[in-house]
């Protein structure tokens, strides 16, 4: 039942906003992120972010919210977006998305007190946290290049080869040659004794080997 | 896209020197079409007003960020002080490192000298506020190694 994306289907029977509330539920639970901070070059695949706190009340539900309730979990909403719907969204024309990233722990509730003070106190590491606390990626991460590139040119060139091999495939299949008799072996040597008698290639070719006098093959 | 912006270069560099040459009148602007006649300082102003209402909530900034993310230019630096200064009243120091990082990477997108002159001239607002640039914060790299939303 976890492969059927249930966030994928419209919400329209109340025993589908059930089953869809379960699943958000079974994964904030069973789901930790694993972010570092560290700015090592070491790439870390993020797991879920924290969407729902069980620990908390569910959210009141005012009219954004219940547009995509209960999609987005327990996580606050904090502007228009693109059109109005309280979705995530990391696109270079709109910086701020309509929601925040993952919903307000109290891990993340203490660094927002702390944020209400002097900035100045702020470690960088509660900075960073705080940033990816409202922020999927940065900026240089969704504008990273994604060498697809590489993709696309490998598989037209193997395309085109494989186009190409199959219609040089056809063509012998299509297109049989049946040798005339003329490449017998004695009709070749026939020819043979006439393009020395013809003297062709005399200088540098084929009569040039040929020892009128003796009437062989020069040595 | 780097076409748009070759406008907001030039008149990123004679903002700079108009107090040196006074003969320059760049005050004016026509357009061909009758939409707004409204000048660059009063552009200035209004966005600058915008953010400086004492009572500003995260909603509205965000909606100005993104409003005036999509338009031809480059925000002042009054104005990104006046958005920084907005984001410390709403008390959001990871939208104003948004704020900046959606800057740096448009201004890239003109040239590579415009994004250290305008971190050079907020810098006092970064220094008064304590926000810290995204190179300060190792932004100015990738970090994490996610999969793109495209690829899901």
């Amino acid at each position: 039942m976890n492969n059927l994306l249930l966030r994928h289907v419209k919400l329209t029977h109340p025993q589908v906003t059930s089953m869809l509330q379960y699943q958000c539920r079974l994964n904030a639970s069973t789901t930790t992120t694993t972010t570092t901070t560290t700015a090592g070059s070491k790439s870390v695949i993020q797991q879920s972010p924290i969407v729902l706190d069980n620990t908390k009340p569910p959210p009141p539900l005012d009219a954004d919210r219940m547009r995509m309730h209960p999609r987005i979990g327990n996580r606050e909403i904090v502007g228009y977006g693109l059109k109005g719907k309280p979705e995530y969204f990391d696109l270079v024309m709109f910086p701020c998305p309509s929601i925040r990233w993952e919903a307000d722990t109290s891990e993340i509730a203490e660094l927002r007190k702390k944020e209400k003070g002097d900035w100045k106190q702020l470690s960088t590491e509660d900075k960073k946290r705080l940033y990816r606390a409202s922020f999927r990626q940065t900026f240089e991460e969704f504008t990273a290049p994604s060498g697809i590139w590489k993709w696309t040119m490998g598989w037209t060139l193997i395309a085109l080869a494989g186009l190409i091999l199959a219609y040089d495939g056809w063509r012998r299949v299509a297109y049989p040659f049946e040798t005339p008799d003329s490449f017998g072996e004695e009709k070749l040597k026939k020819q043979l004794q006439y393009h020395i008698a013809a003297r062709q290639g005399p200088m540098t070719g084929l009569s040039a080997k040929w020892d009128y006098e003796t009437g062989t093959w020069k040595k | 896209m780097a076409l748009l912006f070759r406008s907001t270069l030039i008149q990123l560099l004679t903002k700079t020197t108009r107090p040196m040459l006074m003969t320059m009148a760049s005050t004016g602007r026509r357009n061909m079409s009758s939409h707004s006649k409204e000048t660059d300082e009063e552009f200035d102003q209004r966005w600058k007003a915008y953010f400086e209402r004492p009572n500003i909530d995260g909603w509205d900034i965000r909606q100005g960020i993104n409003h005036m993310n999509r338009l031809d230019l480059i925000p002042e630096p009054e104005i990104i002080s006046a958005c920084l200064q907005a984001c410390r009243r709403v008390n959001d120091h990871s939208l104003a490192v948004r704020y900046l990082e959606a800057i740096r990477y448009k201004s890239n997108a003109v040239s590579k000298e415009v994004w250290p002159w305008i971190l050079q001239e907020i810098r006092p607002t970064l220094n008064q506020l304590g926000v810290s640039a995204p190179e300060d914060l190792g932004y100015d790299k990738p970090e994490l190694a996610l999969k793109s939303v495209d690829d899901m």
